[in-house]
C-alpha cells in the first residue's frame, strides 16, 4: 500500500508504480507467449532430437574415417605396450589382462555384431566336456583331446551322482545323447550354461570339427556402441600380442561382413587398454 | 581439464614427468628388485606402497628388461610385524642389496635405491612425452 501522509511520496510512487503495473503486465505477456510456445514444444523438440540423432550419427561416421593417428592419443602398438606394462607393474597375474575396444557405427536397429576370435597365443585353456554314445568316435577322441572330459552315458551317471565337478567352459554333444542329458543333467548344467543344445550349436554328428572350431576361440559381442575383447597378459611378449590384435581385426571385419543389415556398420575408434592402465588409440584400419 | 589432457598427463607421468625415477639400471647386472610390504598402511608402510604406486611404473617404463616383483601381505593385525624391504636382484638371482623402508617417505626410499644400485640418469633427449608426435 502506498503511504499518504505525505505528498511527495506519492508523487515519486505513483509514476513508479504505474511503471511497475506496465512491466507486470509485460511480464505477463511474455510468460503467456512462452506457455503458448511449450504447448507446441513436444513435436518441436522430438524433431530437434531427430536432427541432433542425425548430426551426432555423421559426427561419428566422419570421426571412424579419419586416420587414427590423428588423435592426441595414437601410439604404434609397441610404444602403447611399454606403456601399459608400465602402469601395470606389481599388481597380481590375473589382474593384468589387456583388452581391445572398438567403437561401432551403425544405424539404430541394426543388429550388434558378434562373432568369434581365435587366438594364435589364446588367454587361457578352454576345458571342454563331449558327450557321446558312439564307441569308436570315443576312443578316437580320448587319444587326440586327453586333458579334455570326453565320456557317454557313465559320464553324464557320475556327473549326476557329482563324482566329477562341472569345471569345463563348453561342453558338446551328438544327437544320439540329448535325450539322456536333457532328462539327466540338466538341472546341473543348465545354471551354468554348459548344456549342449541344438539351438546353441553345441550338438553335431561331426564333433570334430566342432572341437577344433571351438577350441581356444573367444565369443565377442557388440554391446552398446563398442565390441570389446581381452586380448592376453601384459607377461605376453610383443609379438605374440600382436598376432592376437591381427586375428582379432581379422575376426571383427568378418563380423562386419556377415551382419544382415541393409547398411552395415563401420568399425571406427581402436583403443588399447589394461586393467590398470590407460586408453590408447592404435591403428586398427 | 578434457578427457584427452587428463589422459596425457596419466601418460607424461609415466614416462615424462616423475624425474627422479628416471634412471637406467644395468640389466646384465641386475635381474630385477623386489618389494615385500603390507597391503596396508599401518605400522610404517606407506612410503612403501606409495613408492610402489608413483615410482615403480616409470622405472619400469624405462628398464623394460628389469623384473620388478611387487609382494603385498594381508595382514590386518597392528601387532603383528610384517617384513617392509626392497631387494636388489643380481642377474644370478640372488640378493645383493636390502634396504629396509619401514617409516620411510618414498622419495627417502627413491633416494637410498639410488644410491644402493648403479645407474646412468636418463639423457634429456631420451625423455618421451605422450602426445608430441613419435619418430
Amino acid at each position: 500500500m502506498l503511504p499518504t501522509t505525505t505528498i511527495p511520496k506519492i508523487c515519486i510512487a505513483s509514476p513508479m508504480r504505474r511503471y511497475l503495473s506496465h512491466t507486470a503486465r509485460y511480464l505477463y505477456a511474455e510468460e503467456y507467449k512462452t506457455t503458448s510456445m511449450s504447448s507446441n514444444a513436444p513435436s518441436l523438440t522430438k524433431d530437434q532430437a531427430k536432427k541432433r540423432e542425425l548430426k551426432r550419427l555423421a559426427q561419428r561416421r566422419a570421426e571412424a574415417k579419419r586416420p587414427a593417428t590423428t588423435s592426441p592419443l595414437y601410439m604404434p602398438v609397441a610404444m602403447a605396450l611399454r606403456y601399459l606394462r608400465a602402469a601395470e607393474v606389481g599388481r597380481p597375474q590375473s589382474q593384468q589382462t589387456i583388452n581391445l575396444t572398438t567403437l561401432v557405427v551403425g544405424e539404430r536397429g541394426t543388429a550388434p555384431i558378434s562373432g568369434n576370435v581365435t587366438f594364435p597365443k589364446p588367454l587361457r585353456y578352454v576345458k571342454v566336456a563331449v558327450f557321446t554314445n558312439d564307441e569308436i568316435k570315443l576312443k578316437e577322441l580320448r587319444e587326440k583331446y586327453p586333458n579334455h572330459l570326453i565320456g557317454g552315458a557313465d559320464l553324464v551317471a557320475k556327473i549326476k551322482n557329482n563324482e566329477i565337478p562341472v569345471d569345463f567352459d563348453k561342453a558338446f554333444a551328438t544327437p544320439d545323447i540329448v535325450a539322456t542329458l536333457q532328462s539327466q543333467v540338466a538341472r546341473i548344467l543348465g545354471p551354468r550354461g554348459v548344456l549342449p543344445s541344438v539351438k546353441k550349436g553345441t550338438v553335431n554328428d561331426d564333433i570334430t570339427s566342432l572341437l577344433q572350431e571351438s577350441l581356444g576361440s573367444m565369443p565377442f559381442r557388440q554391446r552398446g556402441n563398442a565390441i570389446s575383447v581381452g586380448i592376453g597378459k601384459c607377461y605376453f611378449t610383443d609379438r605374440e600380442l600382436l598376432q592376437n590384435i591381427i586375428s582379432t581385426r581379422a575376426a571383427f571385419k568378418a563380423a562386419v561382413e556377415n551382419q544382415k543389415a541393409k547398411k552395415p556398420s563401420i568399425l571406427s575408434k581402436t583403443t588399447l587398454s589394461s586393467t590398470h592402465g590407460p586408453g590408447i588409440v592404435i591403428d586398427f584400419a | 581439464m578434457s578427457k584427452i589432457t587428463q589422459q596425457l598427463n596419466f601418460l607424461n607421468k609415466i614416462s615424462a614427468t616423475t624425474k627422479l625415477p628416471q634412471i637406467l639400471i644395468d640389466s646384465k647386472k641386475y635381474s630385477g628388485l623386489r618389494l615385500t610390504f603390507q597391503m596396508k598402511n599401518h605400522n610404517g608402510h606407506m612410503g612403501a606402497r606409495v613408492f610402489w604406486h608413483d615410482y615403480l611404473p616409470t622405472l619400469q617404463f624405462y628398464n623394460p628388461e628389469i623384473k620388478f616383483d611387487v609382494i603385498r601381505i594381508k595382514n590386518e593385525d597392528k601387532q603383528k610385524s610384517v617384513p617392509c624391504k626392497l631387494e636388489i636382484l643380481s642377474q644370478e638371482g640372488t640378493v645383493t642389496e636390502t634396504i629396509d623402508m619401514r617409516n620411510k617417505m618414498h622419495d627417502d626410499i627413491m633416494k637410498d635405491l639410488l644410491e644402493k644400485i648403479e645407474h646412468n640418469p636418463l639423457p634429456e633427449n631420451e625423455v618421451i612425452r605422450a602426445g608430441s608426435p613419435i619418430e
